[in-house]
């Protein structure tokens, strides 16, 4: 089981969750705050798509211009559903960043376990004890997901510190908004344990395969329904676990003490004003002090705070031309890798289809339960069907019959080797089958133009070459050791 | 984990002061995972079974064979994974490099583990202790355990048929031919003869009564048990250090195989070696083992064959009891046996003294030089001579 396919969705979903409970919690304190929720789809889809990308394809070489346009994609259609608004459009566009690039710090975190080997280094393998590398690879005191652990903690603290500040100001979220609350909560807390579980066994498997230790196949099976187990058994915790029972609190430690400070120090008594002293600004309006004219003083000032404003300017200018420069330094270098990762792209989201449609295809050929009619209609009588023969005549092409005279001959002892050419195979099968006769060469130079030819070959071509193989291939089946010329 | 513990604390006293559900919910999972998991596993590590499938295991040169390793979880916490790593001996890893298997143990589950060996070199060796690694699902904690079960594995030294070693197949030791027919050997059928009164009934031969409708008996050879008795020199000045092991695993070899070659004949072997036995001997009373001497009366039967060969597995050489010591230390044993057959690397003129003192007894001595001949004459010394010399090469001739 391929663990790292799940994890970056595992890392979506949880950042996702994250932000869409801090969200909640500041849309409490003030409306302009709110989103909308449209907004969650983007929050989800934007984690997910940033993830995905940093764990499969996001190298150094990726150029900015690939993460500046990935984050636009998001960014821009949200412009437009808030209405072009450019405040309206600021506080879920920054939701969305924030999304988009603390699930791309995961995705990178899942890419860098993936390179465990390039930090052990030329070690052996037979001397990676990954039982103490797996916890103890940064440090004593540092856990082996470190990056993990602190992203999962403070996100959590995060929201708990708008949660207790809700809790405090006596917000209270009620009804459909506090079963969103507690939803997202459940789905973080599930996410965030699922995450760091999966990315713990990933990098063992990382490890393992390292030190070429002799893994169980059915452990990760297990590993994964046991951590299932242990969310479950966790949500219960969450949901179900007493709350509020501390008999001191915030609160109480606050009144005790104010009440220390009460008793311990005497203030001294203020002067009571009488009541017609009360200060007041006269309406009247005295006049100001008239301002002296501006000396030679004013105007050295006036110049040093203008140079201090251009020398200010000039080093953030600067600053800023730096990091431009930096950027756009390696940035053409970079850009000329495009075509390659769009090939990767390309060529990951094809073979996930295919797994997918693989997938599919295994559940379909699950075979029913005995006594179970095949055919709808049919029951137990099903028609003969003609058995599954490898032998058959090929109904294929050319190709095909080509890999059924391999397949013959190689059970009779002329193997299609690695290193052969069709041709040459051809070659070998003439000398050992077909001394001759012709019908070799015109079955493999059909061969080559139906495999190699822009054009192919036209129908009737394609029917002789079809007979010619045939041919072989009978000839090939009835061949006997002993009658090699025969 | 320090500062996660800290942190951990640093929550629960929080939660605790701001109340809430999702501060209760963060401190609850961190004590759970800081605290209570890393205690449970270190509990449940230490309740873990490992145990052994077998305590000794018996094999020979060439043989392949797996060790197992049973996992006993007790406890209702699974174990996300469970390292082993057996202390396996150089002489019997399969492959380049020791397994070291990693398994998922759910909670009350078994499972076993196998270590693949294969049996190189002649030896006794012993497996173990156990090194068990079990870890959490989420990368906190591990348990580390050394579970001192141990197995002993023998491995034989290599039993070859005599031509194998340059050796005569028809080599006749044991059980002679008895000028005077007093003792008829059973075991030896010569023929039938007509029945005659007196005759043992145990002896009457059926078939061959039924056969021709008179009474037939059988006739037995007469023998005499000569017992024979291998000394073998382990003394390490006796070898050359240029090539010390080859030299010494084929005195071994070649007592094993003598050894086999007797018993197997039905006839009766002990020895006795200069030789001490190694570390991990399994402990067997039917043994002498004293300082520097490997001594086995001379008996019959597959038992006392095992008896030696297991012996041979487990000899190594030493350097303070030289052969002539061993001849002195064994003169007991010597006087009981018929037929010495001396293992020795050469046959130096000090050894054949030695060996006409025994002849003078009436004893024959047969030598077996694996290194080097000395006397080369002696090589061509007729069958049934009372002193012969054999070299033991194989592969090739000794150097004369």
């Amino acid at each position: 089981m391929n663990v790292k396919s799940i994890l970056p969705a595992l890392a979506g979903v949880f950042t996702a969750a994250i932000v869409f409970l801090a969200a909640r919690y500041a849309s409490l304190f003030s409306t302009v705050l709110f989103v909308p929720n449209w907004l969650w789809a983007f929050l989800l889809g934007s984690a997910l798509e940033s993830a995905y990308f940093a764990a499969y394809f996001l190298t150094p070489r990726t150029p900015f211009t690939v993460r500046l346009v990935e984050l636009a994609l998001w960014l821009g259609p949200i412009y437009l559903l808030v209405g072009r608004s450019p405040s309206a459009f600021l506080w879920p566009a920054c939701l969305t960043a924030v999304c988009w690039l603390l699930a791309r710090g995961c995705g990178l975190e899942l890419s860098r376990l993936e390179k465990v080997a390039d930090l052990i280094g030329d070690q052996g393998a037979s001397t990676v004890s990954w039982e103490y590398e797996s916890l103890t690879s940064m440090g004593q005191d540092e856990l082996a997901l470190g990056f993990f652990w602190r992203r999962v903690i403070a996100c959590a603290a995060a929201v708990v510190v708008l949660a207790v500040a809700a809790h405090r100001r006596e917000v209270k979220a009620a009804g459909a908004l506090l079963l969103e609350l507690r939803l997202a909560g459940g789905t973080a807390a599930a996410s965030g344990l699922a995450l760091l579980g999966g990315a713990y066994l990933f990098r063992l498997q990382t490890l393992w395969a390292c030190a070429k230790a002799a893994v169980d196949p059915a452990l990760p099976r297990e590993w994964l329904r046991n951590l299932a187990i242990i969310v479950a058994l966790s949500l219960a915790l969450v949901y179900l676990a007493p709350i509020d029972y501390s008999p001191v609190t915030a609160d109480t430690v606050g009144r005790l003490l104010a009440a220390v400070l009460s008793r311990g120090v005497e203030l001294p008594e203020l002067p009571k004003a009488a009541p017609e002293e009360r200060p007041s600004f006269s309406q009247s309006g005295d006049p100001l002090p008239e301002v002296d004219s501006v000396g030679l003083g004013g105007i050295i000032l006036t110049a040093m705070y203008l140079l201090l404003v251009a020398l200010v300017s000039a080093v953030l200018l600067a600053a800023l031309g730096f990091i431009l420069f930096e950027l756009t330094k390696g940035e053409i270098e970079r850009l000329r890798g495009l075509p390659r990762l769009a090939v990767q792209v390309y060529a990951a989201v094809r073979r996930a289809v295919l797994q997918v449609l693989a997938a599919l295809g295994r559940l379909k050929s699950i075979k029913p339960i005995k006594g179970q009619a095949i055919f709808p209609g049919q029951g137990e009588e099903r028609p003969s069907e003609p058995s599954a023969d490898r032998d058959s005549p090929p109904k294929r092409g050319v190709r095909a019959l080509l890999l059924q005279i391999a397949r013959q001959a190689g059970k009779k002892g002329l193997v299609f080797r690695r290193s052969q050419t069709p041709w040459e195979y051809g070659q070998a099968l003439r000398g050992q089958f077909f001394p001759n006769e012709e019908v070799v060469g015109e079955f493999f130079q059909g061969y080559q133009r139906a495999r190699y030819s822009r054009s192919g070959l036209s129908g009737a071509e394609e029917e002789r070459v079809l007979a010619a193989g045939t041919q072989i291939l009978n000839r090939v089946r009835e061949w006997k050791g002993d009658e090699k010329d025969g | 984990m320090l500062t996660w513990k800290i942190l951990t604390l640093c929550c629960v006293f929080l939660a605790l002061l701001w109340q809430g559900r999702a501060a209760y919910s963060l401190a609850y999972l961190m004590v759970v995972l800081f605290g209570a998991a890393p205690l449970l596993l270190a509990r449940s590590g230490n309740r873990l079974m490992v145990s052994r499938g077998s305590r000794e295991r018996f094999l020979f040169p060439g043989d392949e064979a797996s060790v197992s390793v049973a996992l006993r979880n007790p406890t209702l916490l699974p174990f996300a994974w469970v390292s082993v790593q057996d202390s396996v001996p150089t002489g019997l890893v399969k492959g380049t490099r020791r397994a070291r298997p990693v398994v998922a143990l759910g909670s009350r589950q078994v499972k076993e583990v196998a270590f693949p060996l294969v049996a190189r070199e002649r030896g006794v060796y012993r497996l173990g202790p156990l090194r068990v690694a079990a870890g959490d699902f989420f990368g906190i904690s591990t348990c580390h355990l050394q579970v001192p079960a141990e197995e002993t594995v023998v491995v034989y030294p290599h039993v070859r048929p005599l031509p194998e070693l340059g050796l005569p197949s028809r080599l006749s030791f044991g059980s002679l031919k008895a000028l005077e027919r007093i003792n008829p050997d059973p075991a030896r059928l010569a023929g039938v003869r007509g029945y005659q009164a007196g005759d043992p009934l145990r002896t009457i031969h059926w078939p061959a009564t039924a056969r021709t409708q008179e009474l037939q008996v059988k006739q037995f050879d007469h023998t005499v048990t000569a017992n024979c008795l291998l000394l073998l020199d382990l003394y390490e000045g006796d070898y050359p250090p240029d090539h010390f092991f080859p030299s010494v695993e084929r005195a071994v070899s070649t007592a094993a195989s003598l050894a086999a070659h007797i018993i197997q004949r039905g006839e009766a072997c002990g020895l006795a070696a200069n030789a001490v036995l190694s570390e991990y001997w399994p402990e067997r009373t039917d043994i002498v083992h004293e300082t520097g001497y490997v001594q086995f009366q001379p008996r019959q039967g597959t038992q006392q064959l095992s008896a030696i060969l297991l012996a041979l597995a487990g000899v190594q050489p030493q350097n303070h009891v030289d052969f002539y010591s061993l001849l002195a230390e064994s003169r007991k044993q010597l006087r009981g046996a018929s037929i010495l057959l001396w293992v020795v690397p050469e046959d130096t003129p000090q050894l054949l003294d030695a060996a006409a003192g025994f002849l003078r007894e009436g004893q024959r001595v047969l030598i077996f030089a694996v290194e080097r001949v000395l006397h080369g004459e002696l090589l061509a010394a007729p069958h049934g001579s009372a002193l012969q010399l054999f070299a033991v090469s194989p592969g090739g001739d000794l150097p004369l």
